[in-house]
């Protein structure tokens, strides 16, 4: 047989790629588009700048030979990976393909997942990862779980590395859920993904619930009761271009900083709006948003957990084109006071920050902890230490302004001076205190108001003069405890400011293998 | 093959079914038979009835509707006073006001009905 030149050895390249890039075929592509979703490679292209992406591993094939599986042929193994670049900065991704044998994760699909957190950690750039998988390819049986662990020890060491992104768009069921659950941010799009634990027929198996799958693991559930999902779309490209956002907000490894982007919104641009979103009448609330849009760079907030644990405010901003985290109470719900979800999102959102050199800027109206049995018994003791915890040992600048309630362990628990805040700000509204007055006044005037000939009144008066001595920010003021009071139209640029300076803050963690985190 | 009971209305069925090798997680389309019989006599088009809970423990400050209002989702229905703060209980959904539960000074706690609403879809 005549050697074949290279021509032909390159026309056979190109014929075997073009197998291979059909992943499930044109029939199984033709569905997925009348289901209105894209395929995995589509999905790679929308995100990706045009033509930058390269493919690794196309040619990986499985070596599983029981239950008919030595016969099929399975593109690419049902899993799309390589690298490119959004917006000019490098990512590494891999996305699944439901065409080829339902997007299922068997050993080599997960080897493929593997290499490429693995280059992408050596290289110091983010993951995403788009699942849309049927979950373990049975057939390849305990080869298949195993790769579910090298993903999930993967995940872990990556963490506080790399950012890692989770996009569900389609099922993810069993145990592929965790991979996302250790990973940063999990995006889901409504109506295309479900996450579970145990499905459906599970649960009804179990337990004799019925319950849709929707309703079990959907892109709503997981967005206001479970605290699953991070951010929530639409659509499919609607999801994408948020993950594009959110990139931009990220530095690509712990060892950078955060992107910075030019801004033409003055640093000393005055807030006049507080005036009339404020009531010093500390008992009416308002929408802490309001406040952050008007601190923050013009349009630059992004919302983490929107729908999720309402009562506390996270997101991603830019004050004078630099990245902040910023965490707020929100005193529209729940009067604003922390409670277990709340601690959960705060917390898990301060290490975010921390993790990725991202500075946190905490804007305090906090009246306490939510009282309540079902707080209490479920754990809001173990909850709530998780953000003395986390705020306590972030090392970035970690600037804190009162708006207005500051009271008790809430107070301690929003960043306060104690937990390492490196500059306090209060407004002239700002009541630091060890709990609300009244109950203050019950204790610590009991016995006058007990003997006083007409306790109400007698109540009312001392209520008075205690509010008046103690309900501002000066007493924590002159203990060091704030260090600026100041004029609320100026608060942008007095964070600003603070920022500026704390920016070169040198602090690091302790010398240890890892504090014991209160999970 | 696989043997399935299924029970309609009390009646028990064995039913055979056989399995078509599908790749896993693909969906399968199943018909819903509405059946006649079962549906509750309700008038149609639908009427919804939800259910507006206090969100915490406090003291109802104000009520804003009463029985028969009209109200528009996001529309401040109770002032509910708890955690130090004046706390406006909104509507999900508009509708009409069909039973009220509280009224002022009345102390609530977390998960109370405040008022009922109905809407109708």
């Amino acid at each position: 047989m005549a050697e074949k030149t290279l021509k032909e050895l390159v026309e056979e390249l190109i014929q075997k790629e073009e197998a291979l890039l059909a992943g499930g075929g044109p029939k199984a592509i033709e569905k997925r588009h009348r289901q209105g979703k894209t395929t995995a490679r589509e999905r790679i292209d929308f995100l990706m700048d045009e033509g930058s992406f390269e493919e690794v591993d196309l040619f990986v094939k499985h070596r599983a030979s029981r239950f008919g599986l030595a016969e099929k042929n399975l593109p690419a193994d049902g899993v799309v990976t390589g690298f490119g670049t959004i917006d000019g900065r490098l990512v590494f991704i891999y996305s699944q393909d439901f065409t080829v044998l339902g997007g299922s994760l068997g050993e080599m699909h997960a080897q493929k997942i593997c290499k490429i957190m693995d280059m992408a950690a050596k290289v110091g750039a983010p993951v995403l990862g788009i699942n849309d998988s049927g979950g373990a390819r049975i057939q390849e049986g305990i080869d298949s779980l195993s790769g579910y662990g090298k993903i999930f020890w993967r995940n872990t060491l990556n963490s506080g590395v790399i950012p890692q992104i989770a996009i569900i768009d389609g099922p993810c069921a069993g145990g592929a859920v965790y991979s996302p659950a250790l990973m940063d941010f999990i995006f889901m799009i409504e109506g295309a993904s479900k996450m579970f634990v145990t499905g459906p027929q599970v649960v009804k198996a179990a337990t004799g619930e019925e319950v849709s799958a929707e309703e079990l693991g959907g892109a709503q559930t997981h967005a206001r009761r479970s605290g699953v999902a991070h951010f929530v779309a639409p659509d499919e490209k609607g999801c994408l271009l948020q993950v594009k956002r959110l990139l931009s907000y990220l530095p690509s490894n712990n060892t950078e900083d955060p992107p910075w982007l030019e801004t033409d919104d003055p640093l000393d641009r005055e807030n006049t709006s507080f005036y009339s979103i404020i009531s010093p009448h500390p008992n009416k609330p308002y929408d802490v948003k309001k406040i952050i849009q008007e601190i923050l760079d013009r349009e630059s907030f992004l919302e983490v957990q929107e729908q999720f644990a309402r009562n506390a405010v996270v997101g991603f901003g830019r004050i004078g084109g630099q990245v902040v985290g910023i965490v707020a109470n929100q005193p529209y719900h729940l009067a604003g006071c922390l409670d277990i979800d709340a601690a959960d999102k705060i917390a898990r959102f301060v290490r975010f920050c921390d993790c990725f050199n991202i500075p946190l800027v905490t804007l305090v109206d906090v009246p306490g902890f939510l009282p309540g049995t079902n707080q209490e018994f479920g754990g809001i003791i173990r909850h709530g230490a998780k953000m003395l915890f986390a705020y306590s040992e972030a090392t970035v600048p970690k600037i804190t302004l009162i708006l207005r309630k500051a009271y008790g362990g809430a107070y301690l628990a929003m960043c306060s001076r104690d937990l390492g805040a490196d500059l306090v700000l209060a407004w002239p509204t700002a009541e630091i205190a060890v709990m609300g007055a009244e109950g203050a006044v019950n204790i610590v005037f009991r016995k006058e108001i007990e003997n006083a000939i007409d306790p109400v009144s007698e109540r009312e008066k001392v209520l008075g003069e205690y509010r008046q001595e103690f309900y501002n920010p000066y007493q924590a003021a002159q203990r060091g405890l704030v260090d600026q009071v100041i004029d609320p139209k100026v608060s942008r640029l007095k964070i600003a400011r603070a920022l500026e300076v704390f920016w070169s803050k040198r602090e690091t963690g302790k010398g240890k293998k890892h504090g014991n985190f209160p999970v | 093959m696989r043997k399935f009971k299924v029970r309609v209305d009390g009646e028990e069925y064995q039913v055979e079914v056989s399995e078509i090798t599908e790749p896993a997680g693909s969906g399968y389309r199943v018909e819903r038979i509405e059946s006649a019989v079962s549906q509750p006599a309700k008038p149609s088009p639908l009427q919804v009835t939800t259910t507006v809970r206090s969100p915490m423990p406090g003291r109802v400050l104000a009520v804003n509707v009463k029985q028969g209002d009209q109200v528009t989702a996001g529309q401040v229905v109770v002032i509910l006073e708890a955690m130090k703060m004046e706390n406006e209980i909104t509507v999900e959904g508009g509708g009409v006001v069909t039973q009220v539960y509280v009224e002022e000074n009345d102390t609530v706690d977390n998960g109370d009905p405040l008022l009922e609403i109905e809407e109708v879809r």
